[in-house]
């Protein structure tokens, strides 16, 4: 698992489950014992910045954790921690670059994600202006995907509201050379043969606001999950539109039954069961909150068939909140813990899958990326 | 003699916000990228990858925005000083 450390000497017993909460003024950190019940709270790290990255690397002996940052004056880069986000550093000098003849310029990292297991160097990162790095060094030099950084769909891919950012990277367990990666705007791409080429992997995601409502890409895409059991079944949030796919893309069909609303950015896999899927529907591209100001997060149990609202512990009334695309994560222990924030500051967690929720923290900076890490 | 001056939110550790050039450059800009050996921690806040100025970092010569002169290709004389400073449309 991408966000999971493995050496028992990692934390201590008392503090073995770290969720990262990246804010647009800095980054919060809360420590927990398994049960999840009380936790404390760290940071701001990165005062001032914007923290749309996290991730947890423990496939080496030393894990190193990861963030993208964004300072509003001087711009993006990228940190590390080897003391599990205790204290943070950065080379002189970033290596996330896009080269001279793209004629692009980093805006922002919006995801990290560490390789396979038995890739340990290996690791990758998606970007706006949307593309997706690689680094074969453990995360100290990185060097953008050629295949994505010359596509020929890649001049008509256009920004949404967040910006034209690369921030789904799905990699198969079983198979080295395929990747799913999600673009807003652009849609999904799937790449079988290492990253060399790229293939749209839109068929059935409509696209509102173009006058063709199915064009081969340009779906504004804001969140795709897979589980490893089962890694050719992907699970879709659309700007408008709530998909599944069985066929690791080819095809999608809508799933959107009985939600409030199919338009919504967050969206998580349960760890243990690929059946189990999250996400926090939102009323509209206009009016981007809650449905009915009630905070429910909905989540299915059936694939897709059926979804249930998730209100215990959540304000019900009042409530005109928004979590955006990375703004929900989990646990990988059992039951799975669910973890979520809000663009007003709030953080909620879950210690039973979801079925109650406690509230971590009010009054933070709007929260725009959630990650968890767990060490056994 | 050249002189840059940095923020401290931009400069490194080990880096000095007062940096003296005794070499000589014919711009702004030249001066600038001269950061890449006298403050490599804060070149990259300045300039993005493509050479170009950040959006919301202005840079004064003396007491003028190069916004409203030549840009990084303003000229830059002995005796100058060149201001980086975080805009006000940043943060």
């Amino acid at each position: 698992m991408a966000f999971f450390a493995e050496s028992p000497n990692d934390w201590k017993m008392s503090e073995n489950v770290m969720v990262m909460v990246g804010t647009m003024k800095g980054a919060f950190i809360f420590r927990s014992d398994k049960k999840r019940t009380k936790w404390t709270l760290e940071g701001p790290h990165f005062r001032g910045e914007a923290v749309y990255a996290f991730a947890h690397d423990s496939r080496t002996r030393e894990p190193r954790t990861f963030a993208g940052i964004n300072n509003g004056f001087f711009g993006p880069s990228m940190a590390f921690s080897t003391d599990l986000g205790k204290s943070w550093s950065a080379p002189d000098r970033q290596s996330v670059k896009f080269p001279e003849d793209s004629g692009r310029a980093l805006k922002q990292i919006w995801q990290i994600v560490p390789g396979k297991e038995g890739k340990d160097d290996v690791m990758f990162c998606g970007v706006e202006p949307a593309c997706l790095f690689v680094s074969r060094d453990g995360g100290t030099t990185w060097s953008p995907n050629e295949g994505l950084l010359r596509h020929e769909h890649q001049p008509k891919w256009q920004p949404g509201a967040g910006g034209l950012c690369l921030h789904t990277i799905i990699q198969d367990p079983k198979d080295p050379d395929r990747m799913l990666i999600a673009i807003s705007s652009g849609g999904a791409y799937r790449t079988d043969d290492g990253g060399k080429s790229w293939k749209a992997k839109n068929v059935g995601v409509r696209a509102e606001f173009l006058p063709d409502k199915h064009p081969e890409f340009g779906q504004c895409v804001h969140k795709v999950v897979s589980h490893p059991s089962k890694p050719e079944r992907l699970f879709l949030q659309n700007h408008w539109g709530l998909y599944r796919s069985d066929d690791w893309g080819d095809s999608w069909h809508d799933i959107a039954n009985e939600v409030p609303s199919d338009f919504g950015f967050a969206m998580h896999m349960h760890p243990q069961n690929p059946d189990t899927v999250y996400i926090v529907p939102l009323e509209s591209d206009q009016f981007r909150c809650t449905p009915e100001a009630k905070l429910r997060v909905y989540r299915t149990t059936d694939a897709g068939k059926s979804w249930e609202p998730l209100t215990r512990g959540l304000p019900q009334s009042d409530a005109y909140e928004t979590v955006l695309r990375d703004g929900m994560c989990g646990d990988s222990i059992d039951p799975a813990g669910i973890y979520f924030g809000t663009r007003s500051g709030k953080v909620f967690g879950s210690n039973d899958s979801g079925d109650s929720w406690m509230e971590m923290a009010d009054g933070l900076p709007p929260v725009v990326c959630v990650k968890v890490a767990v060490s056994e | 003699m050249i002189v840059i001056e940095l923020p401290p939110s931009l400069i490194g550790p080990n880096d000095r916000g007062r940096i003296e050039l005794t070499e000589q450059f014919a711009t702004v800009g030249d001066a600038l990228r001269s950061l890449e050996t006298h403050s490599p921690a804060a070149i990259d806040g300045v300039l993005d990858e493509q050479g170009n100025l950040r959006q919301h970092v202005n840079v004064f010569l003396d007491q003028e925005n190069t916004r409203f002169l030549r840009g990084l290709d303003t000229p830059v004389t002995d005796g100058s000083t060149i201001f980086v400073i975080g805009a006000i449309s940043g943060g």
